[in-house]
């Protein structure tokens, strides 16, 4: 169903600030059918090699406009639209090493008419160049 | 009867939400590949392929008019959500509810969509509010009655039919989906839910379950699951053909001078030329004899289902369904003519 939307072909990569890798980022679409304000986007769970990556060290951007998880919860004038990808983005300093990864990533979205969140979720494995 | 009394034929854009989020279709490609196929109208989902919907771009509403001039396409619903969960620490009050059908009824209007498409779960308090404002807009707000969550029985849809009738407007309306009218369980489901390990025993029971009259209502769940569980994917199918329900048409009978849109959901449309699942061939009948004039719109959900690495063909599928609502319409004008 949406899970293909989950996790992208492309954008799994260390970032470099001012020459050094300060993190690694990945791209994700909606798991979803339609675009929604940022604040319903209830749950972001990201475990990269089995380990669970902290909260507070996500980002999470969508065309110039970039939040933390918290932050996110109260931000209703950014829609994240439907096919859009937004990026996630990890403080991480180093970055993770060259090689292959293995990558689970799981949203959560309150579409309002259902009584719970709609979830999707993947795991995959990619690599880092 | 005149032409333009006659029951039309529409697609909704939902149909194409794969080859638009893979960007093989853009809003406007999509609105092209209707013209094509020789669609009347065009509905869509504005949270779908309208950036910052229902508070779009400047500029989109004269590209939007202009495509529909010329993809020759009537705008005929706008199938919208409220956003009660917007905070996640509140639900949206009632004053913020209504602002925000409000601004979807503006929306709607501005790109000339008559109708907007009410979701299960939408407060039924805000109707009534917001019923002076949408008679000004000249915009119908039409609760979706849908296979599940709002089944003609559910509590909500009773309550909105209340309000409805006691209203008596023309700007308070229902959209019945055909998803109601299985008459057997759609089998690209099945296989799809096959190829995701759901036994073939549970398989092979719902599909009996539908032949034989019945659906998800009337099957006793616990039996079910404490007969044929053996995973937890088993379960996930015994919810999931909630969504499908086996009505006999006449559920839609006394509803029918409140129906503002029809949505032609197929899930396959077989080499014959019909739906799998959905029994066509009476709808469209049942519907002219009681006298519908205004839109299906043919709404394909087979797309979810197809295996992974094999591409979607809505586009096809699609054009077909318009194709057998076509000669279903042409049929009946020969009968009624008779």
């Amino acid at each position: 169903m949406f899970e293909p939307y989950v996790i992208s072909d492309d954008g799994f990569e260390n970032v470099v600030k001012d020459g050094t890798v300060v993190g690694y980022q990945i791209k994700t679409r909606i798991a979803y059918y339609r675009g929604v304000p940022l604040s319903m986007v209830d749950e972001i769970e990201l475990r990269v090699d089995d380990q669970e990556v902290e909260q507070e060290k996500i980002h999470f951007s969508v065309g110039e406009e970039t939040f933390t998880l918290k932050e996110m919860e109260t931000v209703t004038s950014t829609k994240w639209e439907f096919g859009e990808k937004a990026t996630i983005f990890v403080e991480q300093p180093g970055g993770l090493s060259r090689g292959e990864h293995q990558i689970f990533l799981r949203q959560t979205t309150r579409v309002a008419y259902y009584p719970f969140p709609l979830e999707g979720r993947r795991t995959r494995t990619m690599r880092i160049e | 009867m005149a032409l333009n009394e006659q029951m039309k034929h529409g697609v909704t854009l939902y149909s194409f939400q794969d080859e638009y989020v893979w960007g093989k279709l853009s809003l406007e490609g999509c609105l092209a590949e209707l013209h094509k196929m020789g669609a009347e109208g065009v509905e869509l989902l504005g949270d779908q392929m309208i950036h910052n919907s229902p508070n779009p771009e400047p500029g989109f509403y004269e590209n939007w008019h202009g495509w529909l001039k010329k993809y020759e396409l009537v705008p005929v619903c706008d199938d919208i959500f409220i956003n009660t969960t917007l905070y996640k620490n509140r639900r949206l009050t009632t004053k913020e509810t209504i602002a925000a059908l409000k601004a979807e009824i503006t929306h709607a209007s501005r790109m000339g969509c008559r109708i907007v498409r009410l979701v299960s779960q939408t407060p039924n308090e805000i109707l009534l509010p917001c019923l002076d404002f949408a008679t000004e807009k000249d915009v119908q707000m039409a609760l979706e009655i849908h296979a599940g969550s709002s089944g003609i029985e559910q509590p909500m849809s009773q309550e909105f039919i209340g309000i409805m009738s006691k209203a008596n407007s023309p700007y308070i309306g229902l959209v019945f989906d055909m998803g109601l009218f299985c008459r057997k369980f759609p089998r690209v489901i099945r296989e799809y839910y096959r190829r995701e390990g759901v036994s073939p025993a549970l398989l092979e029971y719902v599909d009996e379950v539908y032949l034989e009259g019945g659906d998800s209502r009337t099957m006793d769940k616990e039996k079910v699951l404490s007969r044929y569980k053996k995973t937890p994917i088993d379960e996930e199918y015994v919810e999931y053909t909630f969504h499908f329900e086996n009505n006999p048409l006449d559920i839609m009978g006394a509803y029918l001078p409140y129906v503002k849109n029809i949505h032609g959901k197929f899930y396959e449309i077989t080499p014959e030329g019909s739906e799998y699942s959905v029994p066509y061939d009476e709808i469209i009948p049942y519907l002219q004899k009681h006298g519908y004039q205004g839109f299906i719109c043919s709404e394909y959900e087979g797309n979810r289902f197809v295996p992974s690495g094999i591409p979607v063909e809505a586009v096809k599928q699609v054009s077909l369904h318009q194709k057998m609502l076509a000669r279903l319409f042409a049929m009946e004008g020969r009968l009624s003519h008779v």
